[in-house]
Parts: structure tokens; C-alpha cells; sequence
């Protein structure tokens, strides 16, 4: 199986301060991996480095997507090109509808790759079958993005954009948290739905709940910055028993 | 022009108030003195609606509006020199609508001096259009006096890079009389956009509601002063005044000052303000979902923006939402380029640390 995401060696920093030191991991196509970590490991700092965050700076290392050099690409392009972030705290944009944005964002894939605008009831029937998979209503679909949205109506609105957008890679920051149990089922399947040979999934996350619904490839360790173990299934459940003491860097 | 100017009464009135207040902006004999922009923006184009007639072309002169009226003001030449006395009576249960659409060119000035009665039970609607060219100057004195129940309603549009000062006093005489002011500022250039807006609350149970935005470009400047008094027989007053400012650029500003004089003791005078440049996290949110930078920026301004314009009468609705929209898009377009050029500085950096350059 190829490789779809090539993490070799990666060094970021924000405001000074490293972050993540030497993290490698490789992500095939239709694979599915989380990655886990305590607090404070440098998740979310994977997640937006990999979506192109400006504030986060690369000072080491490459990210490799489908063979191109991800850290060359802006934001859009690499959204283009098929990467999804699912954004631990979707951002709230009222005045600027949800299906406005989906269009918009729609609209753009097209323009880059030089076809047709994809026609309004196209578009509306896409959006409309997905959202009613995630119990999303067409009111909340014409309300400003995220705009008064609970904490969990966000983190579906996420699975909604990833669903419309069918990216290769999603990677979803922390999308099980705020969950309760119902939301988590609705979220599962979304993401299992979009699981196909050539897609894949990041999944980031604190808990192994989510691995409940979604059985991933690999799970990977990451503690201070760096991948500290990774293994099968069995490692989230070795997890849930044993916290992450075990992998805490030693004193030197 | 610019010696006339100077001791044109209300320029010395001007400067006066501003040394009485301390009011924290340039006070007009400095904004005689300074250079101009040499920049010009896009003018104002907006087609008006055939239901609006137009009102009587003089310069002073009382009358009454009752139905759709526009009222058109060009300051159009250099030195040109345009005075305006308006004394307006809305009846008594009657509506008015009017467009005040005032465009002041380079070297031009305008003053204008508005009175209004406004009957009980009366309602009237203004759309107040402003183009003040980079070099023009547009002084305005609002003066209004609202009976029992009546209700006035300004939608305020302003754009340019010149300079304007209005000041504006609504007296609510009559109990539940209701004042409502939102106003949308486009600002770029060496803009100067003063506003002094008080309200009176001088009966029972009045409302009253100051809603502004503000986009600040280049080295513009606004300052809003938004002064409510509520006098002992305010009582039940409800009030509420908010400005809330994008600065795009390090050169402009905002000064936004809210003053309370209250004499009675049941009154809500609420008020509020914030500014910042645009949510970096909003924009990464949305190019993250493959919009460009400019469209992403576009979409904030115009999510900020452009709500404020919902009041407008509906054939005007679509023009000024698509006028503000260029000018927007303008406005972004030049905050991606200033940005692009800072990244690229970054990347640069980057390119380097990575051992690549």
C-alpha cells in the first residue's frame, strides 16, 4: 500500500516555543490511524501544522502529501488538494450561511481543477442527504456557520463539511470531545462512511471511547512532541488501563 | 480655500468644541493643515429608486415630508462651496422615507444644517449616503425634535477618504418616542469621520439605540462620541449604544467614547465597543476549507459589514450591499497583498532554518 502522508522528522514551534521535536509517522492509503496523547503532547499543533496554520512554524523536518511537499502549499491549496481538517473548535461566522460556505468551498475545488461549478441542486442534494445522516437540520444548514451551534451540532457540522467535501486524508482534531454517547454514533458513522480504499483518516484524540465505534489501522503514542510507541488496536485499549505515565520522557 | 475655510464659523466652532471636550482626534484646524491623500477612491455610484421624488433644489428652506424623498447634495468642484438649511415637519401619524445622499469631491466642502419635527405617532426613515472625497470636507448638524410615540430611523452609509463631521442632537419630548441610528463607515486613506451623536431622553419610557461599524483602512480615523442624557423625567429610559471597528491596517484607528449624563434613577443605559483586525483563526478556518485568501477575507468583511445594511428600504438593498461589497473585496484584496508580501518575508525564513535557501 502506498504511502498517502509522509511525516518524516517534524520540528514546530509556536511563539518560540518547540513543540513538536522529530515526530515521523506514515499514513497509507484507506488506512485509518489515531493518534493519542495527554494534554499538552502537541496534537492540535500536528493538526493545524498538517492544515497550514501560519502561527505555527516548521523549523525542521517534511510532511509529505501523496508524494508533494505539503509545507509549500497554503491553507487552500492544500484543502484542494484533499486535505480536510476537522477542527477541534469550529468557528463560529454568522452571517456567512453554512451552505454558502460548502458552495463556496465547492466552488473553489472546481475553479482549481478547471471544471464546472457544480450545478445548485446538485449541491443541495449532497448537502441535504449528508446533513440528514448527522441529524442536521435544513434550518441549522441555512443559519451563519457554527452560528449558535452547541458544542456538539459544531463538531457534526465538521463530519457535514468533511462529508460534502470528501477529502483523501481527514484528520480530526479531537471531534469525539464535548461528544455525549448518541453524538459519538452519529459522528462514528459519518466518518465510517467515508472509509474507502483511498481514503484515510487521522483521527487525534484524549480517549479511546471513539475507538469504541471506529476500529482504526494503527494507534500511535505521541508524548512530548515526538511518536513514543506505536501498534494495533490493542495499544488505545493497553492505554485505557495503563495511562500515559509509561511513556513520559525521563529526566535526564 | 483653505484660509476661508479656517475661519469659517463652523470650522472655529468646530475646533472650539473640540478644545471644550478634549476630544481625542485632530481637532479641524489641524486637518486643514495636514496633506492631502493623494489617493482617490471609487466614488459612490448608487442608482436610486424612481419612487423616491426629489426633493425642492434649494439651499434653505422648510417643508414637509410625508412620502419618499431624496434629497441629493453634489459638492462637486474645487472650492466649491455648498450650503444647505433644511428645516423638515413630519406629521403627526404620518411616515417619511427619505434618501440624504451628500457627495463631496476634492477641495469641496459642505455644510449642512438640518432641523426636523417629528409629529406624534410619526415615523421617519433616513438613508444617509456619504462620499466624501480625499480633500473634501462634509460638515453636518443634525437637530431633531421627536413628539409622543414617534420613531426615527437613520441608516448611515459612509465611505471615502475626507473629512466629515457630524453632530447630531435627537430631543425625545414625548413619551416612547424612539431613536434608532445604525450607521456602516467604509473608511480608507487619510479618512477623518467624526461623529458626535447625542440623544435626549427628555419623557418617559424612550428608547433609544446607536449601532455602528466601522472598516478602517490605510490611515483613516473615527471617532464616535456617543453622548446620552437622560433627564429627571426619563424615566423608564432604555438605551443602548455599541460600535464595533475592524482596523485592517497599523495606521487607522477608532476612538470610540461613550458618555451617560443620567438624572433619573429607573433608566438601562447600556453600551459597548470593540476592535480588532480580522479573526485570524476564521480566516484559517475558511481556507482551510479551500477558499482563497481573498475570498476568505471578502466574506469576513462582508459577515461583519454587511447586517448593518438590512434596514435599508428593499430596492436599495441589493445596490448598496453590492457597492459595499466591492469596496470590501477592495479592502481585503490590499490586506492579502500586505499579508502575502509579510509571509513571504516569513517563508523565507523558514526556507533558511530548514537549510533549504
Amino acid at each position: 500500500m502506498s504511502s498517502l502522508l509522509e511525516i518524516s522528522d517534524l520540528h514546530a514551534e509556536v511563539d518560540g516555543t518547540p513543540i513538536l521535536k522529530g515526530l515521523s509517522l506514515t499514513l497509507g492509503a484507506g488506512e485509518v490511524h489515531a493518534v493519542m496523547g495527554p494534554n499538552g503532547s502537541g496534537k492540535s499543533t500536528l493538526a493545524q501544522v498538517l492544515s497550514g496554520r501560519e502561527d505555527y512554524e516548521v523549523t525542521a523536518g517534511s510532511i509529505r502529501f501523496d508524494g508533494v511537499d505539503l509545507l509549500d502549499m497554503e491553507p487552500e491549496e492544500r484543502a484542494i488538494a484533499g486535505l480536510f481538517l476537522g477542527f477541534q473548535y469550529p468557528v463560529e461566522i454568522p452571517g456567512v450561511s453554512n451552505l454558502n460556505l460548502l458552495k463556496a468551498a465547492l466552488n473553489a475545488r472546481a475553479k482549481a481543477r478547471g471544471e464546472e461549478e457544480p450545478a445548485a441542486a446538485t449541491l443541495l442534494g449532497r448537502v441535504r442527504e449528508a446533513a440528514a445522516s448527522l441529524n442536521i437540520s435544513n434550518e441549522m444548514l441555512k443559519r451563519g456557520v457554527n452560528e449558535g451551534f452547541s458544542g456538539g451540532e459544531k463538531k457534526r457540522n465538521e463530519i457535514l463539511q468533511m462529508l460534502v467535501l470528501e477529502p483523501r486524508l481527514a484528520v480530526l482534531d479531537e471531534t469525539d470531545s464535548g461528544l455525549d454517547i448518541d453524538a459519538i454514533r452519529v459522528v462514528s458513522q459519518g466518518i465510517n462512511s467515508l472509509r474507502d480504499p483511498q481514503r484515510s483518516v487521522l483521527l487525534i484524540t484524549h480517549f479511546q471511547r471513539l475507538l469504541d465505534h471506529i476500529t482504526p489501522d494503527r494507534v500511535h503514542i505521541l508524548v512530548d512532541g515526538a511518536i513514543q510507541a506505536s501498534g494495533g488496536p490493542e495499544l488505545a485499549q493497553e492505554l485505557e488501563a495503563e495511562g500515559y505515565a509509561r511513556y513520559a520522557p525521563q529526566p535526564a | 480655500m483653505s484660509a476661508a475655510l479656517a475661519e469659517h464659523p463652523r470650522a472655529a466652532a468646530l475646533s472650539a468644541a473640540g478644545a471644550e471636550h478634549r476630544w481625542p482626534y485632530t481637532p479641524v484646524r489641524d486637518w486643514l493643515a495636514s496633506p492631502q491623500a493623494a489617493a482617490e477612491a471609487e466614488a459612490l455610484a448608487l442608482p436610486l429608486p424612481a419612487h423616491y421624488a426629489p426633493a425642492p433644489d434649494a439651499a434653505r428652506g422648510d417643508w414637509q415630508v410625508d412620502a419618499a424623498t431624496a434629497h441629493v447634495v453634489r459638492a462637486e468642484a474645487q472650492a466649491d462651496w455648498q450650503e444647505r438649511q433644511w428645516g423638515w415637519t413630519v406629521p403627526a401619524n404620518t411616515q417619511a422615507r427619505v434618501v440624504l445622499d451628500t457627495r463631496v469631491a476634492a477641495g469641496a466642502v459642505l455644510d449642512l444644517s438640518l432641523r426636523a419635527q417629528i409629529g406624534a405617532g410619526a415615523r421617519l426613515h433616513i438613508l444617509r449616503l456619504v462620499d466624501v472625497a480625499a480633500g473634501g470636507h462634509g460638515f453636518e448638524t443634525w437637530q431633531f425634535e421627536q413628539a409622543e410615540d414617534s420613531r426615527v430611523d437613520v441608516l448611515e452609509y459612509q465611505v471615502g477618504a475626507g473629512r466629515s463631521h457630524l453632530a447630531l442632537n435627537s430631543r425625545l419630548q414625548g413619551a416612547q418616542a424612539e431613536f434608532h441610528w445604525q450607521g456602516l463607515a467604509l473608511l480608507g486613506g487619510q479618512a477623518r469621520a467624526v461623529a458626535q451623536l447625542r440623544v435626549e431622553h427628555l419623557a418617559p419610557a424612550c428608547r433609544s439605540r446607536l449601532e455602528l461599524r466601522n472598516v478602517l483602512g490605510g490611515r483613516s480615523r473615527r471617532s464616535v462620541i456617543g453622548n446620552m442624557h437622560v433627564a429627571r423625567a426619563g424615566q423608564q429610559t432604555d438605551s443602548a449604544q455599541a460600535c464595533h471597528s475592524l482596523l485592517l491596517t497599523p495606521g487607522a484607528r477608532v476612538d470610540m467614547r461613550p458618555e451617560l449624563e443620567i438624572y433619573a434613577d429607573d433608566v438601562q443605559c447600556a453600551h459597548g465597543a470593540t476592535s480588532g483586525d480580522l479573526d485570524e483563526t476564521a480566516l484559517h478556518y475558511l481556507r482551510s476549507r479551500g477558499l482563497d485568501s481573498n475570498t476568505a477575507r471578502r466574506l469576513l468583511l462582508e459577515s461583519f459589514a454587511l447586517p448593518i445594511l438590512g434596514t435599508a428600504d428593499e430596492g436599495l438593498q441589493a445596490p448598496l450591499r453590492d457597492d459595499a461589497g466591492t469596496r470590501l473585496a477592495q479592502m481585503g484584496a490590499d490586506l492579502s497583498a500586505a499579508s502575502a508580501a509579510r509571509v513571504s518575508a516569513r517563508g523565507r525564513g523558514r526556507d533558511q532554518a530548514r537549510g533549504r535557501a
